[in-house]
This record gives C-alpha cells, structure tokens and sequence, in this order.
C-alpha cells in the first residue's frame, strides 16, 4: 500500500476552492449551511483490481418545525449495481427491500400517510436517481445506506474509478404535458422527456453557503500488483494505512475521478473467471479480451471538433449533435490534444479550456462535454469561420510542427448553408492537409456539401437521418478516429473449428445473457470485458469470435483462469450491465405484449439478482408510527451547479432577444432551401445557386463549371488512392469504404452505373481487396478524364459525367 | 384549478403595491414579472407548477407566497444567494411571516378540484418522436371572417381572455371597414 503515491489535478478548479464568497458579509445569516435536509454525503469505496465496492450513506435532519418528506435527485456510476439500502432512524436500521417500481412506491406512500417513517430509492437514468425519505421529524437526523457494486474502466494501464456528486441540468426539448408532473424538479413533463420534472432538481447559487458535508474514503487493494501513481480530481489526503481522503470542506459540484496507475498490466492473458452461483446449477462468467499482442500504439492525435449550433439544428438534431460530439471526446486519451467550437453567428468555445488545442485530460474533456450540454441552437449558420479557425488550430503556426500527430477535424451539421462553394473554395487548400470527417445530421441534410466538404478532407460522410441512426454511424467515425485492432466481437459455447479448444469441453451459455449485447470493438490498450450467465460444471473454455484488421475472422479459445465461490462482484457487475442492455431495448422496441414481457424479464431479472434498475426500486419501512399522518411538509434538496457551468444568470430584463432570435432562426433556412433545390437539380446551374442564396452571402465566389468541379474531385481521389498503392489490405479497404460513404454523398441519385456498381460493391464488404482497387481506380479516372488518368496523349471530348 | 403564471404575476404585483414595497436600488425589479418566477423555480425558490394544463402552468398559494417573500427580502437588500438560504424550502409559516399577506390577497383557487393525480408509470412511458413541432394550429374564432392561429391549445378559460384582449382590434377593423359586414 504504501508504494501508492497520489496527487491532486491541479488547475483553476483548485483556485476557484481558495477564493471566498464575493457576497457573503453584507447582512449575510446566521444559518451556516441554509435550511436544506441533506447534511451529509459520504463515500468507503474499496477498489479491489478492477472492481469497486462502495458504501454511500446520505444523512438527512429536518430542520423545519413540522414532519418533513426529503427529496434529493443524485448521481451514480453508471456502470455500478445498487445491491442493498437500510434506513437508519431513532436508534433502529431498518433493511430496505427490492419491489417492482409501482408496488414500491405504494408501500412508500402508505407508510408515510400512516404516519411511518419510510425511505425510496429509485432509479430515473441508470445515473440518475431520486431518494425519497419521508416523515422525518423536526430536529431528526435520518441516514439512508446505499451499498453498490461495479468495475473500474481500464486504458493504457490506467484504471479509472469516477464517482459522480452532481446531477448536471439536462437539455429537455418537447412540449408540455397535460396534468400534475411525476416529480418536484423544475423543467414540465414533455411528450419528449416524460419524466423530466424528475431528473432536474433546483440548483444552488454561487454564495450559498457550503450546505453539505462531503466525505469520501477510498482503500485500494491493488490485487498483488505493483501500485505506480494515482491521480485524483479532489484535493485528497491519505493515511498511515494508505486509505486516500478528500479534503474536508468539498462541494459537491463535479465528479470524484480517481485514476490508477499499475506498474504492470493487469491482465498478462485474456481471462475468464466462473462464479458459480451459490444454489442452484448456474453462474455468472466474465470474459476478459485482451488486444492481440505486439499491437502498435495509436499514434497521438489531434481533434478539433465543430458543432453547428444555428437555429435550423433545433429539436432532435441538437440533442443528436451533442450527443455525436460527446462520443468522440470520450474516445480521446491524454496523449492526445483537442478543441471544441460551436458557432452560430458566433464561434464559441469552453470556457476553462486553454486556448488553442488543450490535453484530452479527464478535466478537459469533461469541460468540454459540459460546454456541449450547453449548446441549444439558435441564431444563423456562419459556417466559415469556424471552419477556418478549426483549420488554423490543426494546420497553423501554432500548431505542433514537425510532431508525428493525426490531425482531425470532424463537424458535425446539418449543412443548412447556402455559401457552400464560398467555403469549399475558402478551405479546400487547407482541408487537404486534414482528415476531415462530416457527420451530417437531418432528414434532409444538404448531403452534396457535406460530401465534397469529407472529400476534400479525405474523411467519412457519415448522414444520420434519425437518432437510431446515429450510434451506427459514431462508431464508424470512432473506428477512424481510434482504429479498432478486432471488430464485432462475440462469445461463443461451442469451439470452432481450429479456436485452439481442440479437445476441450464449452462451457454453456444461457441463451441471451451476455452483455455488453451490442458486439464490441477492440482498440489498442483497452481490454473488452463480457460478462453474461453459465449453466452446469463450472469447467472448460469459451470462444471468442469477430475480425481482425484485414477483415479476416479471427478467434481464441480462452479457458477458466478462475473459479471463485466468493463472487467477487461479478455478479452484481453482470446483472447491471445485463439490465441496462434489457433496457435498452425497451426503449427501441415498440409498444404490444413484446413490451409487456420485456419488462416483466427485467423486472425478474432485477429481483432476482438483487439489483435496482428503472422498473424496481428499494423501499424500506419503519414500523414505527411517529407522526399523526396529516402529510409531512415537503422539500426537494437544490444541488450544486456543476463546476464550470453559468446558467446562473438572471434572465435578461426586455425581451427584445426573442424577435432577433426568430428572425436569425427563419432566414438562413429558408436560404438554404432555396440553394438545396438548385443544388439537388443538378450542377449545371451553379450560377443560378449563387443569385438564388441572397443578400446573405458575404462574397460570391467566382461560378466555375461543375463538372470541373467533378473532375477536380475525381482527381483528387485518385491522386489520394494513387499514394496508398501500396498499403496494406486492411488499410486499403479502409480508404475505400470511407471513399465510399464521398461518393454515395455526391452522386448518390445520378445514374452513373459503373459508381454506383463500384459503391455496392465496396459496401458489400466482400471480394477481393486488390480487384476493387482496381476498379475504383478505373472508375475515378474515367470520372477525372484523361488529364489525370495520366499519359495518354489524345484526349477524348469531354462530356458530362451525369449523361449517359 | 389554479392561477395561470400572469394572474400569479399580477397578485404578487398586487400584493407588493398594496405594501408599498419598493426596491432599495435600480439593481433588482421591484415587481416580479413571468421570467423572474420561472427563474426562481430553477433555484428553488419557487416550487413547480402544481400542474399543466396544455402548455400553461397552473399556481397556487404556496406560489404566491413565495414569489412575494423573495420580493421583500430583495427589498430589504439582501442577496438572491442569502435568500435561497433562508427559504428554499420553508414551511408555508414562515413564508406568511416574511411574506406578510392576509388571506385576501391570496384568496386561493379550490386546491386539488379537476387537478389530476400524477401519471403512473411514467418510468415505462415512451417518448413520442421528440420532432420540433407537430405543424398542427388551433383556430379561434374571433369575428365572422377573422381567425387567431395558435400553436398550443388554449382552454375555456384562456378563450375569454383572448376575446376580451381582441375588443380593440376587432373595433379598429371594424372602424376601418375591414370586416365583413352583416356577418
């Protein structure tokens, strides 16, 4: 233990926890901590290899002159099962007990009109919850336990236990809905968050003074390998016996991160550890796959990440933007360097971030989702210049010279604009010393644009029409920012053929419980973990199954390392993910007995293996009968505004906002219709596109025959495949399928047959990788012309690409 | 039912005039206006609305009191963070004694009648589409030939409402000859 050293991040978020309260002494009160129920909030984790135990107790007092019901919406590790509540009140603990939602909530509401004091805990997001404690008496001090188990994120030898303490405001599109909210929080119930009024509690102002006392205690088991250095996002203090303690005097307005280096990976081989229930003839299995060895490291990257925040992005788009955006800042590591602009009008970017491009640490990239969470659209599409100062920050004298980094820039749009030659003829230069990838998202995204935009950049179009699309298309985005060294990964009972189990008897899945379910990827330095449920002797091997990167199949046997009565958490870890899958696919299935079933599985599933999720809940009584049942006075718990946030501004006193913000709103996309018609009509007409787009057009780029336009494009493409002659197969095929997702944006509609034969077939995933080469290459010369097919000397007449 | 955030708005007005409140410097609104209450509901100083009724929120005494305890402790000069101090989440009590209003001015709509109990289940409701807006209007019939468009559906209530705040114009069309007469 005593080899573990620990440091604090250090950074402005320290400072700001020097400077003192600007309003407190002018006629400040005498309450030092407000009149709010939730006193104390305290954390014991135990982090054991790469699992975490933790004991959360919340301390409640009542310090109102009548009974009191407490409410506080709080955050948890998403990733973490909650396995048990008591209730501890007037010298008795009371065990709570696991119920199917509805019935839980009944009992609660009984005992409290009884006049019982009774505690609900209840899951609204799997991180998100709502305690209710109710009939606390004046002067009382109620505590609720919360016990929770889950795993830590590994990367790079680095284990990451997060533990939020804040639940941050939500972005909550839709329209009210008739009748009473389902919760105490401020935003309506919408017909898009049926439950918002729960997840969004009232929010503390800058000067409040500290009204929760916050302890977290954390022991660290390193498992028999050696501790390096650990880092944590709280200024911390450890113990003789090693035990790390946050610094007493903490709010709770960010996330504890704690991060923990190993001298040694943890895993040498891919593992699979069996624990055998204790009754019955099942158990639960976890499946650790480890990266192919000698693998090389990802080259650092750096990623610059644009968001269109302009009014036509309203509504779904925005919540579907942000959430692209997240994603890709989550996939970043330390080594790699990054920055966000959202612009409308204007470009914006986090604030507390460095100018220019920041480290991809965990602070950052926190601001930084934060600032997106942030981004309500609005305003007009001034794309230009963020596109040039993005470009700027990659490509500039600022950036690092002669450093062997990827430089990314990724925007994510609807492509409403109608000055799109101005920016292609603005950028186009600086573009092709980028990746650039476009994700496009709408129903009717302006697809040409975006197209030329990721050609130019050499990058992947990626549309997303609706949200159910956009996972798909984030992890192709994912897989080109961070390359996957295995893809589509699945567990298997039975050997194959040559899986180096010759011989060797499968252990037996039940059927559908492996998680994660959607088949995961493998990338360098981050171990797949599978956990999921077995039936009979606790003895043999599974099968692990995907492909590797040339797209060849790939598999490996991998025996029981482990059997281990105890459990271990790995129970309670797989029940969580298991439920959270089942979950998942409640939300996308539609309505019908499907559903009725699906939710009575995750219900079962739930209680019988002890762990909350959003169609159960703890509930715990006390019998006693305290209060003469008249309705206790009711409170929800304002949290903290989450470091770095500033919606804490009174609103702006004269309403003139409105008025410009609508008219900013109408014009460019009415801009933008008009320019996609003639767009959409064919090339021809580029002139009419210019004097169709109107006043807003800052300078009229010079009209210039489309297919030149093509040919300029083709030429490119095939210069860009020419220089990858001699790449590998995975990598080659790689160019073509993103080539691929260019060309389909560009002439997707035009009936070009031997394109549109070339996409299919690159598509399709299948046939030889040198033989579609060739073709592709065949293809874009004839699409170039002969200037750049190279040597010939007679040159045929041009004719349009689009006429047969 | 309720008040609608206006008739709050106007009460606490009411309330604050009738009290002579004033505020000790330009820095604070004297009078609370639709924007301010919401405002304050985010930082807890207001509780939600009891209920919707299509798009409009429906308040209660309880409301009333806090909007205008928040009033005159700003009036007194104290700070909105001070303040949250001391009364997010007060009992009704305290709030009449900071607040300082008889039963008259808070005259309470009937709580409770008409007003639904919460929605069960909402843990296993599904979110509709979630597209911006349906493109559906509701018309409403001012004067033979003269229609109002509105995006949410407005209530018995709000009909009377708009018809009384129509009176003007539908006089300034009918002076101009803008109407069709005889209708």
């Amino acid at each position: 233990m005593s080899a573990l050293t620990v440091t604090t991040m250090t950074g402005p978020e320290r400072d700001r926890l020097a400077t003192g309260d600007p309003d407190a002494g002018l006629g400040a009160l005498r309450t030092e901590r407000g009149n709010l129920p939730l006193e104390l909030v305290d954390v014991q984790a135990r982090l054991t290899g790469l699992a975490g135990a933790v004991r959360l107790t919340q301390g409640f007092t009542n310090p109102y002159d009548q009974p009191l019901e407490a409410t506080y919406v709080f955050p948890l590790p998403d990733r973490f099962a909650v396995t048990g509540m008591t209730m501890t009140a007037a010298d008795r603990t009371v065990q709570a007990e696991l119920r199917e939602r509805a019935a839980a909530r009944a009992e609660y509401e009984q005992a409290v009109a009884e006049g019982k004091r009774a505690a609900i805990a209840e899951e609204e997001r799997p991180d998100v919850f709502t305690m209710r404690v109710g009939n606390i008496l004046p002067g009382e001090r109620v505590s609720v336990e919360l016990s929770l188990a889950g795993p830590l994120s590994y990367e790079d030898g680095e284990a990451t236990f997060r533990f939020p303490l804040v639940v941050a405001p939500r972005y909550i599109p839709g329209k009210p809905l008739d009748g009473t909210p389902v919760g105490d929080g401020y935003a309506p119930d919408t017909d898009a968050v049926p439950d918002a009024s729960r997840i969004t509690p009232p929010v503390l102002l800058p000067g409040f003074p500290n009204p929760v006392r916050l302890s977290i205690a954390v022991t660290v088991d390193p498992g028999g390998l050696p501790l390096g250095h650990a880092r944590c996002s709280l200024p911390i203090e450890q113990g003789e016996d090693g035990t790390i303690r946050v610094t007493p005097g903490q709010r709770l307005d960010r996330d504890f991160v704690l991060r923990l280096q190993y001298g040694e990976p943890v895993h040498a081989t891919h593992g699979l550890v069996l624990v055998p229930d204790v009754d019955g003839a099942e158990g639960t299995f976890q499946l650790t796959v480890l990266p192919p060895t000698g693998a090389a490291a990802p080259r650092p990257r750096d990623v610059v990440l644009v968001l269109d925040r302009s009014g036509s992005m309203g509504g779904w788009k925005m919540v579907a933007a942000r959430r692209a955006a997240a994603r890709i800042i989550d996939t970043l590591t330390g080594a790699d360097r990054f920055a966000v602009l959202t612009f409308d009008n204007v470009v914006e970017r986090p604030a507390d971030l460095p100018a220019g491009l920041a480290p991809a640490t965990d602070r950052h990239r926190f601001r930084a989702v934060e600032h997106l969470a942030r981004a309500e659209a609005r305003g007009g599409t001034e794309m230009l210049r963020p596109l040039r100062e993005a470009l700027d920050l990659l490509t500039g004298d600022s950036a690092a010279v002669g450093e062997d980094r990827d430089r990314v820039l990724v925007l994510v749009t609807d492509g409403q604009v109608g000055n799109e030659d101005q920016i292609l003829r603005e950028t186009a230069a600086a573009v092709q010393r980028v990746r650039l990838h476009t994700v496009g998202i709408d129903q009717a995204v302006n697809a040409g644009f975006l197209g030329r935009l990721a050609a130019y950049g050499g990058g992947r179009c990626e549309l997303v029409e609706s949200e159910d699309r956009l996972d798909e298309a984030m992890d192709h985005i994912h897989r080109r920012i961070g390359t996957p060294l295995l893809t589509g990964l699945t567990v298997h009972s039975a050997p194959g053929e040559g899986g180096g189990m010759e011989g060797q008897r499968g252990i037996e899945i039940v059927p559908d419980t492996v998680s994660p379910a959607r088949h995961p990827d493998l990338f360098p330095g981050a171990p797949v973990v599978f956990t999921g449920r077995f039936r009979g002797s606790p003895a043999g091997g599974l099968q692990v199954r995907g492909r590797d990167l040339d797209g060849q199949p790939w598999q490996a046997g991998v025996e029981a390392t482990t059997v281990d009565q105890a459990g271990d958490g790995i129970r309670p870890i797989w029940a969580r993910a298991h439920l959270r899958d089942l979950e998942d696919r409640y939300v996308t299935l539609g309505a019908g007995e499907e559903l009725t079933d699906l939710e009575r599985r995750i219900v079962d599933t739930s209680l019988r293996f002890g762990a909350l999720c959003r169609f159960t809940a703890f509930v715990a009584v006390d019998s006693r009968v305290v209060t003469d049942g008249s309705g206790p006075h009711r409170v929800i718990q304002p949290v903290e505004p989450a470091a770095g946030w500033d919606m804490l501004r009174p609103p702006p006193v004269a309403p003139i906002a409105g008025a410009m913000t609508l008219a900013a709103m109408i014009e460019p996309g009415s801009r933008a219709r008009a320019a996609r018609k003639v767009f959409n009509a064919g090339w021809q007409s580029t002139s009419a596109a210019h004097t169709a787009m109107g006043p807003g057009t800052v300078r009229q780029p010079k009209p210039h025959a489309p297919q030149d336009d093509v040919r300029d494009l083709a030429a490119l493409e095939l210069s860009r495949l020419r220089s990858a002659s001699a790449a590998g197969a995975h990598q080659r095929r790689q160019l073509l399928d993103d080539l691929a997702t260019r060309l389909s944006a560009l002439v997707g509609e035009l009936a070009r047959p031997e394109v549109a034969e070339l996409l299919e077939a690159i598509r399709s995933g299948r046939g030889d990788v040198d033989e579609l080469w060739a073709r592709a290459l065949r293809v874009l010369e004839k699409l170039a012309g002969p200037a750049a097919a190279g040597e010939r000397g007679a040159q045929p007449p041009r004719t349009p690409f689009w006429k047969r | 039912m309720g008040w609608t955030l206006d008739e709050l708005v106007r009460r606490a007005g009411e309330a604050l005039a009738a009290q002579g409140v004033r505020a000790p410097s330009g820095r604070v609104t004297p009078l609370p206006d639709r924007r301010l209450v919401r405002w304050y509901a985010t930082i807890g100083l207001v509780d939600r609305p009891l209920a919707y009724r299509g798009r409009t929120a429906l308040y209660g005494e309880r409301h009333l009191l806090q909007v205008v305890a928040v009033k005159r402790r700003q009036a007194e000069g104290r700070s909105l963070a001070e303040i949250q101090a001391e009364l997010a989440g007060a009992t009704d009590r305290v709030l009449r004694e900071v607040a300082r209003i008889g039963p008259a001015a808070a005259e309470v709509p009937a709580e409770g009648d008409g007003r639904p109990p919460p929605r069960k289940r909402f843990w296993a409701e599904p979110p509709t589409a979630g597209q911006q807006e349906d493109g559906l209007l509701y018309g409403v019939a001012l004067a033979p030939g003269v229609t109002l468009m509105l995006p949410g559906q407005p209530g018995p209530a709000d009909l009377t409402e708009i018809r009384a705040a129509a009176r003007p114009l539908l006089d300034l069309l009918a002076r101009r000859g803008l109407l069709h007469e005889g209708g």
